[in-house]
């Protein structure tokens, strides 16, 4: 089995000799790591592409907006990709933004992945039927877990997730009141004798 | 494997930050315990035959040994005859007085001995020299040219003033050898192969970028910049490392004429734990790690100091 480190060094070299930049070539290193220890094929999506590369007409978008059409055969998903990472914090505001056509769209979804740890927010991908919820860069919840080679994609949306509970308050009540059993009353003596004061464990 | 140094900046600056703690705190010992002193000057003075034992044929190494020699021949002298390790903060002032009067290598050496007696103070130290890169991977894009011309401006000011133009500052490249997968250098106008150059030329590179951010609008977020200007990706990230770690960058010309890469290599293979190096060249050495290394049925009762044996 090919090690992490192994797998980072030749996407990043393959990368460049595929034509991106070294910088370029760090990110998709990472990405590439990335998918691989969300056991989605990324080695396979980047071979695969880089083989048809030079056959394909790539639109090479550079600012991204909401709504994204792809005008020759489809969006080249690294610089796609690159550009929403960097602008993820602009593109935040705007909630949702969409892509027509996007090719191997898994080698796109890393930069999202990585992007709801920059702006500290999960992010939901759709790939046309592919759905993925992208949790701060430390997990993916998924209804696809193929390993399988996607050349491209129709429609590709990505939403932010506002932070918000996932519980009402009753609910949350209910459990305080719980934890607070674990609580000691305080007589007068202990009042005056204790140590320490604070609302919670960890102060 | 010279240019893991330029390929880990967090790394290295834990390294050297550890080093350079170590050495404060050694420093500020206000008295310095007769022990103490007896374990640096024995250390010292074993160490020297290994020295001895360096053959390279490279006339450039073979003056630095000499040099190196020379100076700590000279520097045990003064200690003997000399210095009073009964006065306040000794290691202190015999620091002072190596900067003044040697080389680089004979200063590097003997602080390399001043640690030996203090593992209480160089112990605690490792569990600080490791680093999680992937921290500091993703690229600030939020901030402006402004920041990042700053940054280079205040990290880089010697590297700005190289002229790349001139041969001798763009004469060497990095590459990965087919044969070995590892990385060499080699002269740019000579050899074939400068169009598969590796990104480790960081002063050019960073002195690239500034002329480019001199004609964009400081205003302008990173993001904006790296829209059209991802050629200088890699560089863009790592000015955004180095200005917040000091150590982490060498303040030197990687492609130049006059570099040196056995210094990269020494420094790097020093804190993985070489302990005997044998320079062949100004660009490859031979090192050994556990020579005299005490043997498992030695371990109940051994010289801490085995390695000077």
């Amino acid at each position: 089995m090919r090690s992490l480190s192994e797998i980072e060094t030749v996407s990043k070299r393959s990368s460049r000799a595929a034509g991106y930049s070294w910088g370029i070539a760090e990110e998709v290193a990472k990405n590439i790591r990335l998918l691989e220890i969300f056991n989605l094929p990324g080695v396979k999506n980047l071979n695969s592409f880089f083989k048809k590369k030079k056959k394909l007409s790539l639109d090479m978008i550079s600012a991204v907006n909401q709504d994204n059409v792809a005008n020759r055969d489809g969006y080249c998903p690294i610089i796609a990709g690159v550009n929403v990472l960097d602008q993820i914090k602009t593109l935040e505001k705007l909630n949702q933004v969409n892509f027509k056509k996007v090719l191997y769209p898994l080698l796109f979804l890393p930069f999202i992945s990585r992007a709801t740890a920059v702006i500290g927010k999960r992010i939901f991908l759709k790939i046309d039927d592919k759905e993925f919820l992208l949790n701060f860069n430390n997990n993916i919840y998924s209804n696809y877990t193929k390993n399988e080679i996607i050349e491209s994609a129709n429609n590709v949306y990505l939403k932010v997730i506002e932070n918000r509970d996932s519980f009402n308050d009753d609910e949350w009540n209910e459990l305080y009141k719980l934890s607070e059993e674990t609580f000691v009353e305080e007589n007068e003596s202990l009042k005056q004798g204790g140590a320490g004061a604070g609302l919670t464990d960890n102060d | 494997m010279a240019p893991f140094i330029v390929n880990h900046p967090t790394l290295l600056n834990n390294w050297i930050s550890a080093r350079e703690i170590a050495l404060k705190k050694i420093r500020e010992i206000k008295k310095i315990p007769k022990k103490d002193q007896n374990i640096f000057l024995e250390c010292l003075k074993k160490s020297i035959k290994n020295i001895t034992s360096w053959n390279t044929e490279s006339e450039y190494q073979i003056n630095k040994i000499k040099s190196l020699l020379k100076d700590l021949n000279e520097f045990i002298i003064y200690l003997d005859n000399n210095f009073n390790f009964e006065q306040d903060y000794a290691f202190n002032e015999l620091y002072l007085h190596l900067e003044k009067k040697y080389c680089e290598e004979c200063i590097e050496y003997v602080v390399s001995m001043m640690m030996e007696p203090y593992d209480d103070i160089v112990l605690p130290l490792i569990k600080e020299m490791s680093s999680e890169e992937e921290k500091y991977f993703n690229i600030p894009t939020e901030r402006t040219v402004e920041d990042l011309k700053l940054i280079l401006e205040k990290k880089y000011p010697d590297i700005l003033t190289i002229d790349f133009t001139k041969d001798e500052n763009n004469l060497n490249f990095w590459f990965i050898s087919k044969n070995k997968e590892e990385p060499r250098l080699a002269n740019r106008f000579d050899e074939m192969g400068a169009e598969l150059e590796q990104p480790l030329a960081i002063a050019r590179d960073i002195k690239r970028l500034h002329d480019l951010l001199l004609k964009v609008n400081n205003n302008w977020t990173i993001a904006k910049f790296l829209s059209t200007n991802n050629e200088l990706r890699h560089i863009v990230r790592r000015a955004f490392i180095v200005e917040k770690f000091p150590y982490s960058e060498i303040q030197d010309n990687t492609i130049g004429k006059t570099i040196v890469p056995i210094d990269m290599l020494r420094l790097k293979l020093s804190f993985f734990g070489a302990l005997k190096f044998d320079p062949r060249s100004d660009k490859w050495l031979r090192i050994c790690m556990f020579q005299g290394a005490p043997l498992p049925d030695q371990l109940k009762n051994y010289d801490e100091h085995w390695v000077y044996n």
